[in-house]
């Protein structure tokens, strides 16, 4: 099963309505067939710009990390019921960044300027 | 005039890993003075991190600076700018300006703003 993340914005709540809405959401995902891996919390701030929710305009939220693997095809029920959850502000699921290989990058390749002054192509 | 910036890792701020050393070197005297580095530095980039994805943009309206100025090869260009449209709509990064508190970061890109 690949490998996902969830970058969870949540409503700022207290602490107790927090942790029962992280509890539901990690349910709904094993429900579905979902490993969940770890939970991170990236803290409660500021929003960059205010949001809108379920007829709500939000400028604080809870940002949390689910790393998780799940099968391919349960992404978008995922989606589903998070994008129905109240509490939820944005949910955004993509793949886990770790998971991507990371390739060598030679920087920019100095070409050749002279081979390109005059053109190759045979003349009558 | 070639100068070394290198920047200490003992600043009080989550991801210290990611401040770069950025070398500035001029290749030969007949050209005009480039910003080199290697971009190869930027391993991998992800959406998260508004620290290094802040230094690619304009303080003042927030646009992503383009190619001549972060001097990134094709690569690597598009994927900082991919992560930070990302960021961007994920509500980890403002759009139209940068976050306060990463202004006095060491400036990566080759531009120069009037004080």
């Amino acid at each position: 099963m690949p490998r996902y993340e969830l970058a969870l914005i949540l409503k700022a709540m207290q602490r107790p309505e927090t942790a029962a809405a992280l509890k539901r959401t990690l349910g709904a995902l094993m429900d579905r067939g979902a490993v969940v891996r770890s939970l991170e919390s990236l803290g409660e701030r500021a929003l960059p710009y205010r949001m809108a929710a379920h007829s709500q305009r939000h400028s604080r939220g809870g940002y949390f990390l689910v790393d998780f693997y799940a099968p391919t095809a349960s992404v978008d029920s995922i989606m589903d019921h998070l994008s129905r959850d109240i509490d939820v502000i944005r949910p955004n699921i993509m793949k886990h960044p770790l998971t991507q290989e990371v390739k060598e990058c030679e920087g920019i390749v100095p070409v050749p300027l002279e081979e390109k002054l005059y053109s190759t192509k045979k003349r009558k | 005039m070639a100068s070394v910036v290198a920047v200490c890792s003992g600043l009080g701020r989550k991801k210290l890993t990611h401040f770069l050393t950025v070398a500035v070197s001029l290749p030969n005297p007949g050209t005009h003075a480039v910003l080199w580095r290697r971009c190869s530095q930027y391993q991998q980039v992800t959406s998260n991190e508004d620290l290094l994805l802040s230094q690619f943009i304009s303080p003042f309206t927030g646009c992503i600076h383009g190619r001549h100025i972060t001097g990134l090869c094709g690569k690597k260009q598009k994927e900082i700018t991919k992560a930070i449209k990302r960021a961007q709509i994920m509500g980890f990064m403002p759009v139209t300006y940068k976050d306060p508190v990463y202004l006095k970061d060491p400036k990566v890109c080759n531009i120069k703003y009037r004080e």
